[in-house]
């Protein structure tokens, strides 16, 4: 009987495109709901913010922006697109990940369909989604025994957290620790990383730069953060 | 078995929340959905096991067999046993194997033998199925699932556990591996109908999910190439992928489904692929009318299982027996599969009756001709009501060391009260199938 632990190119790229966008998945959804909370009784310039943040005509009523950003799937910002990507890489790697790990994948999406079909305006209702994406990163740390797998998800989770902190003006010290994380990614399997633009943004990683940065800044840093990753 | 007819519901969300679907194309676009689950399991008895098991294993070495023969000595054909036109004009014959002896000297690997049980409780082969059977994974997870949601109705039954599936076919593939690399799955990718099982088999079986462009073949050796181009060698290939797609510079030019020079390394016998290619020899719904004689010729044994009566309008005797009684008769394009083809002529308008007629009449290789079996209906649960309808069972026998039958099988069952075509793509749903112990 002859194992191997190898995986192809392919499917490297899929594990890290489906950290990201599970990761995407939990953190659209946490903002989403954030920003609906300011909507219940703020200024529209408060919960405006998440919208002009992701690159979204903020011209329509509230309302439509809202059920657009959790169910317009042909929306790449949506929390249904996120999901409807993440799954269509983790459908893909059922036998690296483990269908118990896929299951949770699969719960989000049958959940946000079934609201989607209901116009559901609720967003608490997407609240399981949360808790599946938990269970989600859970359960790879639990039944994903391959080390080399757990790096590519877990590389793509945190260069979408870094992406979004970033986006969303999260304080350093969140950033720095996700971005220590990604470093041990890179640690862990070099060759997968461009080193260039490791050492790069890792000069760029520092508090002063980080509170004085302004638009070209962050930008820079979401040009060498998304760019990190070769495979 | 209440307790789980009244937790279908919770089955079936099981079944949504660990993706088991299966693909379908309608009018050129690919969809997914789930593959109907019926809780009412189909009960075999322990007996009546015992005699299936036997000829089922005797029908499945008959087989391997005669494809070994076919493509070496054709002793079979010599004898007058079978006419050789039935052979080589056969679509599934494949001259490029001829001389060719896969790994371990087994051609099918898997067979997928489908049966139905008559009202008069006789068990009859409706077809077999030795290229790329599929459908295994979905009575492995329904199994898996009607345990969790509902353990007393097995505290209760003594049924056989059939979740050794994977060790089966695990087992087999390190046996014509040999040792000489990685045991692989090859399938097309996901826009296979099939892909859930693909994947699910891949998870169950520990062995590689490989796509078309992950294999290579150099110097006559297949390998898997992984992360930094790095090479690994595949001793064995469970492929899902059609013979005539399977290496674009021996067969279809134009696949990028297949793996280049594959041929070549299986001729050399560096690798073992599962099934063997040429399998479709012996699947032939032409073929499948001598499979009894085969039996016979073979084994020197007389056949424990028999075919739905069968009549080929290649003998004058069929012949004329068909052209008196087509229209009480089952017709079927011997090159058509997956229930299509299948035409019943007590359904055709007379016109349309002496259309087929004359069809038959120009090409009687074409077709075969059975008495309409009245199957033993299954009840199944439509709503909260109790009906019966028309399922076959498809046996999973698997040749490796020895050859043995998986206790339990894919029981397919047909939604339309009307209708006996019970294929998934046709709209027809399954449910598990209990091998009792006793």
């Amino acid at each position: 009987m002859t194992y191997t632990s190898t995986i192809s190119a392919v499917k490297a790229n899929r594990l890290f495109w489906l950290g990201r966008y599970a990761e995407r998945t939990y953190l659209n959804l946490h903002l989403l709901r954030k920003y609906f909370d300011l909507h219940i009784d703020e200024d529209e310039g408060e919960y405006d913010v998440y919208f002009e943040k992701l690159g979204i005509d903020t011209a329509e009523s509230s309302e439509s922006k809202f059920m657009r950003q959790m169910y317009d799937r042909s929306s790449c910002t949506s929390v249904i697109n996120d999901i409807e990507r993440a799954n269509d890489n983790a459908i893909l790697l059922r036998e690296e990940i483990q269908s118990e790990t896929l299951s949770y994948i699969q719960l989000s999406r049958s959940l946000i369909h079934t609201l989607a079909g209901e116009c559901n305006p609720n967003i608490t209702a997407m609240q399981p989604v949360t808790d599946y994406m938990l269970a989600f990163w859970g359960s790879i740390a639990e039944r994903i025994p391959n080390g080399l797998i757990r790096n590519f998800l877990e590389a793509g989770r945190y260069v979408e957290k870094i992406d979004m902190y970033i986006r969303f003006d999260y304080p350093f010290g969140k950033v720095r620790s996700v971005f220590d994380n990604l470093m041990h990614c890179v640690a862990n399997d070099p060759a997968v990383f461009n080193h260039e633009v490791v050492q790069k943004m890792s000069a760029l990683m520092r508090e002063d730069l980080y509170l004085d940065g302004g638009a070209h800044y962050k930008g820079t840093l979401l040009c060498y953060v998304n760019s990190i990753v070769v495979i | 078995m209440d307790a789980l007819t009244e937790s279908r519901d919770t089955v079936n969300k099981w079944m949504d929340r660990f993706g088991v679907r299966f693909g379908v194309y309608k009018n050129g676009v690919f969809n997914e959905q789930l593959f109907p689950f019926d809780p009412i399991a189909r009960v075999i008895t322990a007996s009546d096991w015992e005699y299936l098991e036997k000829g089922l294993i005797q029908r499945a070495d008959a087989l391997n067999r005669f494809l070994f023969d076919v493509y070496h000595d054709k002793k079979i054909i010599a004898d007058g046993v079978i006419p050789s036109e039935f052979v080589y004009s056969s679509k599934g014959y494949m001259p490029e194997c001829e001389g060719l002896t896969p790994a371990m000297s087994i051609y099918s690997h898997i067979s997928g033998i489908d049966l139905v049980q008559a009202v008069d409780g006789r068990w009859l082969v409706l077809e077999d199925n030795l290229r790329i059977p599929s459908g295994a994974s979905y009575p492995m997870i329904a199994r898996t699932i009607t345990r969790k949601v509902s353990p007393d109705t097995f505290r209760r039954n003594d049924v056989a556990d059939n979740r050794d599936y994977a060790r089966l076919l695990r087992e087999m593939m390190d046996y014509v591996n040999g040792g000489r690399g990685l045991s692989v799955i090859l399938t097309p990718g996901r826009y296979n109908s099939a892909f859930f099982e693909h994947s699910y088999l891949a998870e169950k079986t520990d062995m590689l999910l490989a796509y078309p462009g992950d294999l290579t073949v150099e110097d006559g050796m297949v390998y898997y190439t992984g992360l930094y181009n790095t090479r690994e060698r595949v001793g064995a290939i469970y492929r899902r992928v059609s013979d005539e797609y399977l290496d674009p510079l021996a067969f279809e030019a134009t696949s990028l489904l297949g793996v280049p020079n594959l041929m070549e390394a299986y001729r050399l016998g560096n690798v073992a692929v599962v099934n063997a290619l040429g399998n479709g020899v012996a699947d032939d719904k032409g073929i499948y009318y001598f499979v009894e004689k085969m039996v016979r010729y073979y084994l020197g044994e007389e056949p424990i299982l028999h075919n739905a009566p069968t009549y080929l309008p290649y003998f004058k005797d069929d012949f004329d027996y068909v052209m008196d009684n087509l229209d009480k008769l089952v017709i079927k394009d011997v090159s058509e599969a997956g229930g299509y083809g299948v035409v019943f002529g007590s359904s055709l308008a007379p016109d349309k009756l002496e259309e087929l007629r004359s069809l038959i009449v120009e090409q009687p290789r074409r077709w075969i001709v059975q008495e309409v079996v009245y199957f033993r209906d299954l009840e199944i649960l439509e709503g909260d009501t109790r009906v019966e309808r028309k399922a076959d069972l498809r046996a999973f026998v698997v040749t490796g060391r020895q050859t043995s039958v998986w206790k339990s099988g894919l029981t397919r069952f047909s939604r339309n009260p009307d209708s006996f075509i019970v294929n998934s793509s046709q709209g027809g749903g399954f449910k598990d199938t209990w091998v009792m112990k006793q």
